[in-house]
């Protein structure tokens, strides 16, 4: 509160004039080539942003390519198509990274985390990630208790070539890998369209890995090349959308996904055996509807939403008498609004004050052994303000979190109630030079499998509370026709009542034991370069430090050891250079050696590991259509590294595209 | 393990409640071997093929941390080391999670990886006994395993699920069928298999979740978890001759292990809050059936208590909080005092033989 009064204060003390009305920053930030967007650099704590024509110069296809190159993010992946893939933000865990699709947050209140390989980074059309406290008020209320918020937009409907734009693409990729898409974008009316897009995703995931087995006779074989059993893919998606602008200047959209994916878990690799029996279907249906309207002074959101989502898993391994069948059936609905008042305040600068609304409703069916049917109702309130002038912006904003559970058999976790407090600053010390400075509270709710799966979950868990402080710097210079954008960050972070689950003689058991501190430094340099009149160059070059200690219990022999699978050092470079047709791309990701178990002891051990990616890109116009081809070579040193332990990558693989858009 | 998914959260139920797992003694020992040191085997961390061989020698109280990887050209164990079993100059190593029994000399010099399956399935190895000039294992698919030490070849044959513990006494070969892969549907039964037929012939009635058993004369000891709810942990005494089985007094009892005619027993359990407490061991006279109070003499204390064997001159306890690498206290196993203490230089270290 003391930093909401502040920023009162600063605005009867500032003097400079306001120039912009609201935005959708996100929408501003895709037109941005490089992820170090303009947008970006005047907001009080980070703000990560990547749009298409970057995406594409990289090659990345799916999203976890894009994100693995940003500073203070770390993708655990479990490999190959159908390997779960999440992302967690300067070291705080994938449960405190709120994912937003489109506006609305998709959250999964069984598991917490989000598999990032559900979203269709062909049918982006852009993505940015708020770490700390969220420079963009108008993100919906259950985000603003995250450590961070990942935001991934939708590529607009385009009606720049007429009335009806029909794109279709065939991809083929190794290992058995067939993605044909389609999308046709019409306009129905005048300001209103609909767009409907379908993929399908094969792929038989059976990448070589070296490895030994036991030969008939009872010798080990020498390191050989195998191949990964039971890691098949086959996903279905599709959507349809609606967007309208009505005559008061509102705007309506409404969409609805489905995804149907089947594929096999084929675990670790297991030394000397592989035997794989389990599997996974997910059937996700997500519709949402949407209205957004400014009118003088005035914006206002509202949001409605319902999930569904099932799954099932199943293993067929000779340790069961039966086989195992779980289903699990999932549905999150929820009702969002935002209001938002603005004031120039005539001194120069501009107020904006936001009040976010969101009230959720999750339940989970399960038939697993003794799953108490969980219901959720969650109500989140954010209030925020900002004071925006052209030097100084300073944020503050305070949300309350109500939440209730209730159960069909036993006891259900106690009502919860917390506030969250955020702040951040930013103020431009120099043209181009921002100095910036942030602090933020926020929490991860205990999963429904962390309260209430049979013996292991337990409801007295309370939140797992996140608290990150941050300041920084960001220097923008346009030379001529050169751009060069750079930042520098530091962070204290510190996560306390870490939900783990604590091994006991007979079963594990959830507890709220763990605390990790954390001190980080994320760097990153943007740079677009004019080569004569035809080329562009671009860089974007990123390096992460993070100390992030486990300090929980001073008598166990990991107390001040660094926490498993976070790299000290973390960076990457994406590189490119590019005509109005064709673009050639080359991304390196290199990630630090890492401990998979607590102890920091050289048998815990994971190597560093570089992934070189080389991309190529061609526009061809045919007609009135362009063909656009394109193609990756991926991982091209080829070394099967393991970001999870157990789990090797997939080797050297090829990605060939080609797309007609007419 | 901060966010555990459907499938680990399942497989860590069934992966820990069947952790411990202790062989038999053996029923007609080969040529006794003149031992200078002990072998400890590190379990490993579930799926991160981390198993491994400690070994320690008595004289210098000095460890060797990864002595199979070593002894074999850094060749690593594989995942979750079960049991390990000396027979004559052959080390037998169970290795669950990479399905292989591996067999050395006594340098831990790999001589033959012994596999099985039934049907389609591979087998997984969890408790390994001799007896009868066999060497007998359990398969947690639902078998026990019978390994010709001249050949290593194996037959099976179907006992009940999930088996932990195997014991040979006198031309019959015992499992204790955990059914521990299906928690809330608990087995409770012990397997008598008929040695020569190789058939199941019987079995006996027991406590909910048996694990090790260990033989004594006539008498087999057996260890159960109970079904972590209203059926409490036991230690049970079936006796062969009657046919009879009994309870044993003890609280929370965890592991057992029989050298000569005593029993030892480990037991811990936790707090309300789930807090390990520490680990008591006791005595009990096998032959005789009676309670010979507790074992350790000089006050120490075992936190994190997690397995107990018992060789020809010590008591070893392995003490774990399942993540870091163990500690291993060994206890003169005629006056009760501790001879040593060390880091196992592995995860959860399950067992040691001379």
């Amino acid at each position: 509160m003391l930093l909401a009064v502040a920023s009162l204060v600063f605005v009867f003390l500032s003097s400079y004039a306001f120039p912009d009305a609201y935005r959708d920053t996100l929408q501003a930030a895709t037109a941005v080539g490089t992820w170090q967007g303009r947008a970006a650099l005047d907001a009080g704590a980070p703000r990560l942003e990547v749009g298409t024509a970057a995406i594409e110069r990289s090659g990345a296809r799916e999203l976890h390519e894009v994100l693995r190159t940003l500073p203070g993010l770390n993708v655990q992946d479990y490999g190959g198509i159908g390997g779960l893939k999440t992302v967690s933000v300067r070291g705080l865990g994938a449960a405190h990274t709120a994912v937003c699709y489109d506006g609305a947050l998709v959250s999964d209140a069984q598991r917490g985390s989000i598999d990032l390989s559900q979203f269709d980074l062909d049918n982006t059309g852009g993505i940015a990630v708020e770490i700390g406290a969220a420079d963009d008020l108008f993100l919906p209320a259950g985000t603003s208790t995250a450590g961070s918020v990942l935001s991934i937009v939708p590529k607009p409907l385009d009606f720049s070539g007429g009335p009806t734009h029909a794109e279709a693409a065939w991809t083929w990729g190794s290992f058995g890998t067939l993605k044909p898409a389609v999308r046709i974008d019409r306009k129905i009316r005048d300001g209103w369209g609909v767009s409907a897009c379908g993929s399908y995703l094969r792929s038989d995931g059976d990448y070589p890995f070296t490895g030994r087995t036991i030969t008939a006779d009872g010798a080990l074989s020498e390191p050989g090349r195998l191949r990964r059993e039971g890691s098949d893919v086959s996903t279905f998606k599709s959507t349809l959308r609606l967007e309208g602008h009505d005559r008061r200047g509102g705007t309506l959209r409404a969409s609805a996904d489905w995804l149907d994916s089947q594929r096999g878990l084929p675990g670790p690799v297991i030394l000397y055996t592989q035997d794989p029996t389990e599997r996974l279907r997910d059937r996700d249906l997500s519709t949402r509807a949407s209205y957004d309207r400014t009118s003088s002074g005035w914006r206002l959101r509202l949001d409605a939403g319902y999930r569904r989502f099932r799954t099932r898993y199943t293993d067929a391994s000779p340790i069961y008498p039966e086989p195992v069948d779980d289903r699990y059936l999932q549905q999150v609905g929820s009702l969002g609004g935002i209001l938002g008042w603005q004031r120039d305040l005539g001194t120069g600068g501009t107020l904006q004050a936001v009040l976010a609304q969101d009230l959720r409703l999750a339940h989970l069916h399960a038939n697993t052994a003794a799953c108490p049917q969980p219901t959720r109702l969650g109500g989140i309130t954010t209030f925020s303000v900002q004071y925006a002038g052209p030097r100084l912006k300073a944020t503050a904003s305070l949300t309350a979190t109500l939440m209730h559970e209730w159960v069909e058999v036993r006891e259900a976790a106690p009502d919860r109630h917390r506030l969250s407090p955020s702040a951040s600053l930013s103020f431009a010390a120099a043209p181009g030079l921002h100095l910036r400075a942030f602090a933020k509270e926020g929490f991860r709710v205990p999963t429904f499998n962390d309260l209430y799966y049979d013996r292991v979950g337990s409801i007295s868990l309370v939140p797992e509370k996140a608290r990150q402080a941050g300041l920084g710097a960001t220097w923008h210079r346009v030379f001529g026709r050169a751009d060069l954008a750079v930042t520098a960050d530091a962070y204290h972070n510190d996560v306390t009542d870490k939900i783990i689950a604590v091994p006991t003689m007979f079963v594990w058991r959830m507890r709220n034991l763990g605390r990790v501190r954390m001190d980080g430094i994320d760097l990153s340099a943007a740079v677009t370069l004019p080569l004569g009149t035809r080329y562009t160059f671009h860089t974007d070059a990123s390096w992460s430090f993070l100390d992030a200690v486990d300090v929980s219990d001073p008598s166990a022999k990991n107390y001040r050891h660094q926490i498993q699978y976070t790299p000290r050092h973390s960076g990457a470079v994406s590189t490119s250079v590019s005509t109005a047709r064709a673009s050639l791309g080359y991304t390196l990701c290199a990630v630090g050696p890492r401990w998979y178990l607590p102890q920091n002891i050289p048998a815990n051990r994971l190597p560093a590991w570089f992934d070189h990616t080389l991309a190529v890109r061609w526009r061809i116009p045919v007609r009135r259509a362009v063909l656009t081809l394109s193609a990756e070579a991926l991982n091209l040193s080829g070394t099967t590294y393991e970001i999870v332990r157990s789990y090797p990558m997939p080797g050297r693989q090829l990605r060939i595209t080609a797309k007609i858009t007419q | 393990m901060k966010n555990l998914s459907i499938k680990t959260l399942r497989a860590a139920l069934v992966a820990l409640s069947c952790i411990l797992a202790f062989s038999c003694t053996k029923d007609d020992k080969e040529e006794p071997h003149a031992s200078t040191g002990a072998y400890i085997l590190n379990n490993g961390a579930w799926n991160a093929n981390n198993a491994g061989i400690s070994r320690y020698d008595f004289a210098t109280k000095t460890l060797t941390g990864d002595a199979f990887a070593t002894a074999n050209g850094g060749t690593a164990l594989g995942d979750l080391g079960q049991d390990i079993l000396a027979v004559g100059d052959e080390l037998y190593i169970a290795v669950n999670g990479s399905q292989t029994i591996f067999v050395t000399d006594r340098d831990l010099v790999l001589k033959k990886a012994v596999t099985a399956s039934a049907g389609d399935a591979k087998l997984s190895p969890r408790s390994l006994c001799y007896g009868g000039g066999k060497v007998y294992v359990t398969y947690y698919e639902g078998y026990l395993g019978e390994i010709d030490p001249k050949t290593y070849t194996v037959r099976t044959t179907a006992v009940g699920p999930n088996p932990e513990g195997v014991a040979y006494v006198g031309g019959k070969v015992y499992t204790s069928n955990s059914g521990g892969s299906l928690y809330g549907v608990y087995n409770n039964t012990v397997s008598v298999v008929d040695a020569a037929s190789f058939k199941e012939t019987s079995t006996y009635t027991v406590n909910v979740n048996p694990q090790a058993l260990a033989a004594c004369g006539q008498k087999l000891y057996l260890n159960s978890y109970g079904d972590y709810g209203a059926a409490a942990p036991k230690v049970q005494c079936i006796d062969i001759a009657t046919g009879t089985v009994a309870d044993l007094d003890y609280d929370s009892p965890s592991a057992i292990a029989v050298q000569g005619d005593v029993l030892y027993i480990l037991c811990g359990g936790y707090d309300a809050d789930w807090n390990p407490l520490p680990g008591t061991v006791y005595r009990y006279d096998a032959a005789k059936g009676a309670k010979l109070g507790t074992f350790v003499t000089d006050g120490t204390t075992l936190p994190q208590a997690y397995s107990l064997s018992a060789t020809e001159h010590y008591v070893w306890v392995g003490c774990s909080d399942y993540k870091n690498t163990g500690d291993v206290y060994a206890f003169d196993i005629k006056t009760g005092r501790l001879f040593d203490s060390f880091d196992s230089e592995g995860i959860n270290p399950l067992k040691v033989i001379e």
